[in-house]
């Protein structure tokens, strides 16, 4: 039973595999390189495993639904992404024509409807949460190609609230 | 202290840490707890802390935890004989205040004449400078012509700040470095504020620059006695946010312990004072200090106080509402502060991104134990944080004998801490303790302003044991680590999955 996930890592995709090596082992293939392991889970659900003698402890939880995760290690938080295809970045924004609530919180205003153009930069939805206000703008010219969200909606974080079907998109 | 219960039962109308943290003082008591919840925080920790739970719906704050009506009502029929308010929410609220003890129940703080006149800043202020408490040289009212005001700048001293006195965010206000500036910067704000607020009345205030935030923890009874529990630091603040605040301060020695503490007793004394309070002070180099304001309820950062006391707050609290004298209450308590004791403020928000707040399921939480180590915490794993409300989800306090062994066990303390799913502060605080800045006791309160790379963790390259991690929690399963929705179940076929869930980012996004 191979375990295989694909995280974001510095801007790249890394690639990692998780097969069973009998008993407590386990082979974790990082990329390229190999580390052989012996892992438990403790009684409380944290993750205890030793690398080359080297004991760590650590508390691995999901951020969201969308297969991003945290690993707490050596008293620091690591925020893995999953890596996802070239459209549809998990952050939002960022040059991608779906712009998602940044935090969990309530739609204030949606400026545009399916099938309207926008520009790049134009703001197309405004997110409110804990008296702050977050701007969604538009990453790609485009027409929008759909509507996620109302004024009003109490939207999660990540929650897709307008997309936006670039212009001259090539398949 | 006394131990015969001073209520039945009370109502705590609050949330979160504090709502918990009251429950459990009310239960050491001996007595019953009514707590409040709105529809947002069905599942919340505090929901399940006290012995009767009233549901008073709506999610937003406005529809829920300040609706005056729906708190009375829930004490009405819970037959609570007495309001505890926690801090934010009602707590300062005089109306409040005076309807709680119209229904003929106790609201346990001060008076409502007491916050009326507390409350404004001005008017604290008149307090303050009749109780002989030094406030911040300044001037507010009306003045002949500019060569008045140019002698009433030059008899404050510079630097000095000119304000706008129907102000705020900062409009119309200018700091004023030098006298022959003074004329320039006084017009330009009047121009400002003009625009700002169609008014150009100006204040001027001297400026205490680098200043520290040292307040004085109080408590007053019904018979007129008030007492002071000594200083807490809080000078590490981000916009007016405390962020880690400590007891004792690193720079009141006993002379200036007494010198602060007899001051807001006096200040308390003037107004007839009762129950907790803080008199906050800007305390400047020279180790002069000026009165800001006055708290009128139960601080955040309480914990400190107790931790070096030994006297529980709360416990007073309750027993100073119902009638007990401070002096028998305190009889034989030395309250002489022993060793050290910091708290930090565990907040769901985002330090590296603007401090952006959060909200959304906290999917592991790991809270530290050991020696010396107190969470208040208001949250649970799996808990959902909602968006309505203050984002603090929980305090992190330790006590050491001394500050450089308090400030260690911080750091050991928040290494343990886990609060995962969304985004903390966490990791900040422990940066922020271990900076040298801090780690000296070499406070002010523009510190995080001026060392805004702590915002950021160090750019490091992801050590291979976090991906390993990663990838094992999934292999070895189990309740905890284990991921929700289909993305990151563990699957016999890792490779079909990811096509699918890119398919499924390509065609819409729709969950």
């Amino acid at each position: 039973m191979t375990v295989r996930k694909e995280y974001s890592v510095g801007g790249e995709a890394v690639r990692v595999t998780c097969d069973p090596a009998g008993g407590d082992g386990y082979v974790v293939r990082v990329g390229d390189r190999v580390h052989e392991v012996e892992a438990h889970r403790t009684p409380t659900g944290a993750l205890a495993f030793t690398i080359g003698g080297k004991t760590f402890l650590a508390a691995v939880a999901p951020i969201g639904s969308k297969g991003d995760t945290h690993v707490r290690i050596d008293g620091r938080t690591w925020r893995l992404k999953a890596h996802v295809g070239r459209r549809g970045g998990a952050a939002g924004g960022g040059g991608s024509g779906v712009l998602e609530a940044p935090m969990t919180g309530t739609v204030l205003a949606v400026h545009v409807k399916a099938g309207d153009t926008v520009e790049v930069g134009q703001t197309v939805a405004v997110v409110t949460a804990m008296k702050m206000e977050h701007k969604l703008a538009a990453g790609v010219a485009g027409t929008v190609a759909e509507v996620g969200a109302a004024p009003g909606d109490t939207v999660e974080q990540g929650h897709v609230v307008v997309r936006i079907e670039p212009a001259g998109e090539v398949a | 202290m006394a131990s015969t219960p001073p209520f039945r039962r009370v109502l705590v109308a609050n949330r979160g840490e504090i709502a918990v943290r009251i429950c459990r003082g009310l239960r050491e008591c001996g007595v019953e707890s009514v707590v409040v919840y709105s529809d947002a925080d069905r599942d919340a920790a505090h929901r399940f802390a006290g012995d009767i739970a009233v549901p008073i719906g709506g999610h937003a704050a406005s529809e829920s935890y300040l609706v005056v009506d729906r708190i009375l009502t829930a004490a009405r029929e819970t037959g609570a004989e007495a309001i505890h308010p926690g801090y934010g929410f009602l707590s300062e609220n005089a109306a409040f205040a005076r309807a709680v003890d119209e229904a003929g129940l106790v609201f346990i703080g001060p008076k409502a004449e007491s916050m009326e006149r507390l409350g404004s800043k001005a008017e604290a202020r008149a307090v303050a400078v009749a109780a002989d408490v030094p406030v911040v040289p300044g001037f507010d009212g009306a003045l002949p012509d500019d060569a008045a005001w140019q002698a009433k700048a030059d008899e404050i001293g510079y630097p000095l700040m000119v304000k706008a006195s129907a102000g705020g965010g900062g409009k119309g206000m200018r700091m004023v470095a030098r006298s022959e500036d003074f004329l320039d910067a006084l017009h330009a704000g009047r121009r400002e504020a003009l625009a700002s607020f169609g008014d150009d009345r100006m204040l001027l205030e001297r400026r205490v620059h680098p200043a520290r935030h040292i307040e004085i923890q109080m408590m007053g009874d019904h018979h007129g006695d008030v007492v002071s529990f000594h200083e807490r630091e809080c000078s590490v603040q981000r916009r007016h946010q405390k962020v880690l605040e400590e007891a004792p301060s690193p720079v009141v020695d006993a002379a200036l312990r007494t010198r602060m503490g007899e001051a807001a007793i006096r200040l308390a004394k003037s107004v007839g004072y009762r129950n907790a309070g803080t008199c906050e002070f800007l305390v400047d180099g020279a180790g002069e200090f000026y009165f800001l304001e006055v708290n009128t309820r139960l601080q955040v950062e309480h914990p400190v106080t107790e931790c070096v006391t030994g006297v529980d707050l709360v416990h007073l609290q309750l027993q100073v509402a119902a009638g007990a004298r401070l002096a028998d209450l305190l009889d034989g308590v030395d309250l002489t502060p022993r060793g050290h004791a910091i708290e930090a403020r565990i907040y769901a928000e985002d330090p590296a991104n603007g401090y952006l707040p959060a909200a959304g399921r906290l999917t592991r939480v790991d809270e530290p134990t050991g020696p010396g180590i107190r969470v208040d915490s208001g949250v649970h794993g799996g808990a959902e944080v909602p968006v309505h409300y203050d984002p603090m989800l929980a305090k992190l306090i330790v006590w050491g004998p001394d500050r450089a062994s308090a400030c260690r066990r911080m750091v050991q303390a928040l290494s343990d801490s886990a609060y995962l799913g969304i985004p903390t502060n966490v990791d900040f605080l422990k940066r922020v303790v271990e900076d040298s800045r801090f780690r000296d006791g070499d406070l002010r309160t523009d510190m995080l302003d001026m060392e805004p790379d702590l915002a950021k963790p160090p750019d490091e390259e992801t050590p291979d044991e976090v991906l390993v991690a990663a990838v094992l929690a999934q292999a070895l399963g189990g309740v905890h680590g284990a991921a929700t929705g289909a993305a990151s179940m563990p699957t016999n076929d890792g490779a079909a999955l990811w096509q699918q869930l890119t398919g499924f980012r390509l065609f819409g996004g729709v969950r």
